[in-house]
């Protein structure tokens, strides 16, 4: 079965909105993040303040991509890790299983991470003959769901709690044990996440920050599965693309403070890690061997071009939970592992305009985006940046082009358009019922004539 | 308002020229908007003036991607507007679109960017306009404009030219009644082309902003850009909202007529002329 | 060449072609280290959902400890780190040490380098004497900071840390809070893979 692509945008879109348990999921989501984004930022004193640091630290990055990406490769070659990088999704998912081949792993635990996602990597382990379990909660049910996550920070929130009870039910082995309240089922994950740990050859994880003067990575969870993906198996591999990193430990606190506040309304999520390298040598615990592998995937194009600021996305996901046309419809409809206003950016600039080309379309253009985005992406602009592109590329459906040229020449022809403007009132008026949409009432012209009109008349009869 | 003469300054030819931009939707589909917008402004001791050939402010192409018929647009309605001393448009879509859009099409063109910019320092949206120079009403509300409004701050008035609360307060000031609407924040779904090219999305959003307009009880909307009050109207016809209200009376306007409805009627050039 | 040196030639060159040079502001240069409130870290740490309780010294903290045990039925034994176990006087409370951190019921107990007032967040560096699998594997964490040492922002723990010589180890966790998810129905629950529980004893002076 083919599921949802970017370019199916509007089928899946209405999918979703005849989707009860999905619309019942997202209404709650919507809101609890809101309120507590909304929460979190009025007990700051300046959070305008916070975010331009945060977008300051972010473009010092930005204008030194390069030699901070060489500074973060020599600072973890000198703590002892490895760096590896990769141009394509296929490279990285091709070293990441060379490195697990490389030291007899079979059993693979996983962080969450978008890059991954991104580049498809569990079903590629998988396919090398590799057992993955993810270990962020949201993400293994929808391993178990066999889905793409629907949001970038709760990927699960599409499940209801009694869908997730029957795939734990169809997975585990629970003999009479029913599973009904959420607690329950955190539990039951938990313990059957903690042996995948304890057992696991190699860890995975994403990235939130890399920090070039030391060589750290920075990761952010509330569960703690990151910090024990990264302590326990011997090996620790970290995915991440090269616009993670940032100069310094204080360009990293300065993204921090504004990224959890603007992702789940928290100071902090409960846990905020810096790894730095293997262990050491007298270290009881830790890996033995620290990897790293830096994505492009058409990233460094973006740089120094009109679309270079979506760079500085830290996928706190505010965008997605202000933006009305998410908030309705959710993440699968968008057919990738991006979505939301962040996403219908960057997935026609990862995957092409030709594929995905309802997606710069699917915005009011509201502006709540932008105004919530703590790095100050102008995601509206750029979504219309994409449509221009569309337009040069004739990408934009045939009736829309010539409508939209056709009301523009209009628009530079006074006399024709006013006269145009009096015809549309008369084919108002006499358009049949059954040409409206079915679920819309006719908009009627009032008055005799146009204002402009009107206005005329009078001003020569006075 | 204490002036024996409300009048005076309307055939002085020394008073400040406002040049009204009216909108392609208020033109086409409800002129009595303009005539309101026309009352307010006078009063205010202002001069308006319709240029008789404005257009559209371009912004459907814009939004569209076609850039350079944007840009070209752009340029025929700067040149229009700029001899005036004030532009006031009864939108915050097409003000937003004037304001801070024009400068963002002109950008590489120095003179035109400045011509932009000087057009945008003089451009407010009506609310915003009637809140700087201290509109005052004459009147309690008319009776049959006496119910519980719910105020639909458009997001371009929220996001491109800020004049929400200018909205809110002139209303408030003229004695109307607004209702606490949930979620004022979000978008009603209609986003010019978006309501056509995803209707079914389009409509659902506008069903949430109904049903919240019917949850705070209110029986009215009132906003300042007529595109979401057109969209949020064809939808309430099928959603039953429609109709609460006593009949002969409307149920969506914009901010402009309820304004004007506070205020004494004058005879003025927007007044129809009696022959 | 491998594979590797290829694209990493090839997205360097990319970017160094891409980039725009521009110059760049620095940020302003906090010069001094700012410590922060103890008020202010307790009511941060506990609106994050810990338990954060001022005490003398640690012979006060562990009989605290033992209290928490019993009250609550976790194992009867703690798991303490290596360095706290050098430093502190046990006085006999329990017979033997525990070290079977992920045994269910289990309280770990370790010592944090600094607290944050701004956000309540404990700094927990790794070492042999502080492994990171205590603030992470058992069911229950208890962690001593004395109580002077909490500065203000998280750019102040770096500079302590510069200030006091200490290398990057290899695990610097900020902990803000118990372990918890939301990502069924949006809910909260604590304990989700790490403690289902963080206490803080913020202590006057290490030993009586």
């Amino acid at each position: 079965m083919k599921g949802p692509t970017p370019d199916s945008f509007r089928a899946n879109a209405e999918h979703a909105l005849q989707d009860a348990t999905l619309q019942h999921a997202l209404g709650r989501a919507q809101s609890g993040f809101v309120a507590k984004r909304a929460h979190a930022i009025a007990m700051v004193d300046d959070f305008e303040q916070l975010k331009q640091r945060a977008q300051a630290a972010k473009s010092r990055a930005l204008a030194n991509l390069a030699p901070l990406l060489e500074q973060f490769e020599a600072s973890v070659v000198a703590s002892g890790g490895q760096v590896h990088w990769a141009s394509t999704t296929g490279e990285l998912n091709q070293q990441v299983i060379d490195i697990c081949n490389g030291v007899g792993a079979h059993r693979i635990i996983k962080g969450k991470s978008m890059i991954g996602e991104e580049a498809g990597l569990n079903a590629a382990m998988e396919h090398a003959g590799f057992e993955l379990v993810e270990s962020d909660l949201g993400e293994y049910i929808i391993q178990l769901a066999q889905e793409p996550p629907s949001h970038i920070i709760a990927p699960a929130i599409h499940k209801t709690r009694q869908q997730v009870a029957e795939l734990f039910k169809q997975f585990h082995e629970l003999g009479d044990r029913g599973l009904t309240q959420i607690s329950d089922l955190v539990n039951e994950a938990r313990q059957v996440l903690r042996s995948a740990f304890l057992t696991a050859d190699v860890g995975i994880t994403g990235a939130n920050l890399l920090i070039a003067e030391n060589g750290s990575i920075c990761i952010v969870t509330n569960e703690g599965n990151g910090d024990l993906s990264a302590s326990l198996p011997a090996v620790h591999i970290v995915v991440a693309s090269i616009e993670k990193v940032v100069a310094t430990m204080d360009d990293a606190s300065d993204i921090l403070e504004v990224l959890a506040r603007s992702a789940t309304g928290q100071h902090m999520s409960a846990y905020t890690s810096f790894f730095n390298g293997p262990k050491r040598e007298a270290d009881a615990g830790g890996p033995k061997q620290f990897h790293i592998v830096l994505l492009d995937n058409g990233r460094s194009d973006l740089l120094g071009g009109p679309f270079e600021s979506i760079l500085s996305c830290i996928k706190c996901g505010a965008c997605l939970n202000h933006c009305p046309v998410y908030t309705n419809v959710g993440g699968h409809a968008y057919g990738w592992v991006y979505p939301g206003p962040m996403g219908s950016v960057l997935t026609p600039l990862l995957q092409g305009l030709k594929a995905t080309t309802p997606l710069p379309n699917a915005s009011t253009f509201c502006g709540r985006c932008e105004a919530v985005c703590p790095m100050g992406i102008p995601l509206p602009q750029m979504l219309r940046t994409l449509r221009e592109q569309q337009h040069d590329m004739a990408l934009d459906n045939l009736p829309w082009r010539a409508g939209l040229g056709f009301y523009s020449w209009l628009s530079l022809h006074p006399r024709l358009f006013n006269r145009f403007a009096r015809w549309i009132r008369m084919g108002l008026k006499i358009t049949p019922r059954w040409l409206w949409p079915r679920h819309r009432q006719a908009v009627q012209p009032q008055g005799t004539t146009t204002f402009l009109a009107q206005w005329q008349h009078r001003k020569t009869k006075t | 308002m204490q002036d024996s003469t409300p009048n005076k300054t309307k055939s002085d030819k020394a008073a400040p020229r406002v040049a009204l931009y009216v909108t392609c939707l208020v033109n086409t589909l409800r002129p009595q908007i303009g005539f309101a917008c026309v009352q307010l402004i006078e009063r205010l001791g202002f001069r308006v003036e319709v240029p008789a050939t404005q257009t559209c402010c371009g912004q459907p192409g814009y939004n569209g991607g076609l850039r350079q018929q944007a840009m070209a647009i752009a340029r025929q309605q700067i040149a229009l507007l700029e001899p005036f001393d004030h532009v006031v448009v009864p939108s915050g879509s097409c003000a937003g679109m004037m304001i801070n859009h024009y400068p963002e099409l002109l950008k590489q063109d120095l003179s035109w960017l400045q011509r932009s910019q000087a057009l945008a320092g003089k451009t407010l949206e009506l609310a915003q306009f009637l809140d700087q120079h201290h509109w005052q009403p004459d009147s309690p509300p008319p009776p049959h404009h006496r119910r519980t409004w719910a105020h639909h701050t458009s997001c371009s008035c929220r996001r491109e030219t800020r004049s929400h609360q200018c909205a809110e307060s002139m209303l408030q000031l003229a004695g109307y009644e607004l209702a606490e609407l949930q979620d004022q924040a979000v978008c009603c779904g209609f986003g010019g082309s978006f309501a056509a090219k995803f209707d079914a999305l389009s409509s659902r959003m506008g069903r949430n902003k109904l049903n919240q307009v019917a949850d705070c009880k209110a029986t009215g909307v009132v906003s300042a850009d007529l595109g979401c009050l057109l969209h949020l109207e064809s939808l309430a016809g099928m959603t039953g909202l429609s109709g609460l209200a006593e009949k002969g009376t409307q149920d969506f306007l914009h901010v402009a007529e309820l304004l004007a409805a506070c205020q004494e009627p004058q005879q003025s050039s927007s007044d129809v002329p009696t022959s | 060449m491998s594979n590797s040196d290829r694209a990493r030639s090839q997205i360097l060159n990319t970017l160094k072609r891409q980039a725009k040079p521009m110059a760049v502001d620095q940020p302003a240069l906090q010069v001094e280290l700012q410590w922060g409130q103890q008020e202010s870290f307790q009511n941060q740490l506990k609106s994050n959902g810990a338990d954060c309780e001022r005490v003398a010294d640690s012979v006060a903290a562990l009989a605290a400890v033992d209290a928490l045990i019993k009250r609550n039925g976790w194992h009867p034994l703690p798991v303490i780190a290596p360095g706290l176990l050098q430093k502190v006087q046990l006085a006999n409370r329990w017979d033997s040490i525990h070290t079977e951190v992920t045994e269910a019921g289990t309280v770990a107990v370790s010592e944090a380098y600094c607290g944050i007032a701004d956000t309540g967040s404990l700094v927990c560096l790794s070492s042999p004497d502080n492994p990171t699998s205590l603030n992470f594997l058992a069911e229950h964490h208890v962690v001593f900071l004395p109580g002077h040492r909490i500065v203000a922002g998280k750019r102040d723990v770096w500079k302590l840390m510069q200030a006091e010589g200490i290398h990057t180890p290899r695990a610097i966790n900020l902990i803000s809070g118990p372990s918890r998810t939301a990502d069924i129905e949006q809910t909260i629950q604590l304990g989700a893979h790490g403690p289902r529980s963080l206490t803080v004893f913020l202590l006057d002076q290490l030993n009586p």
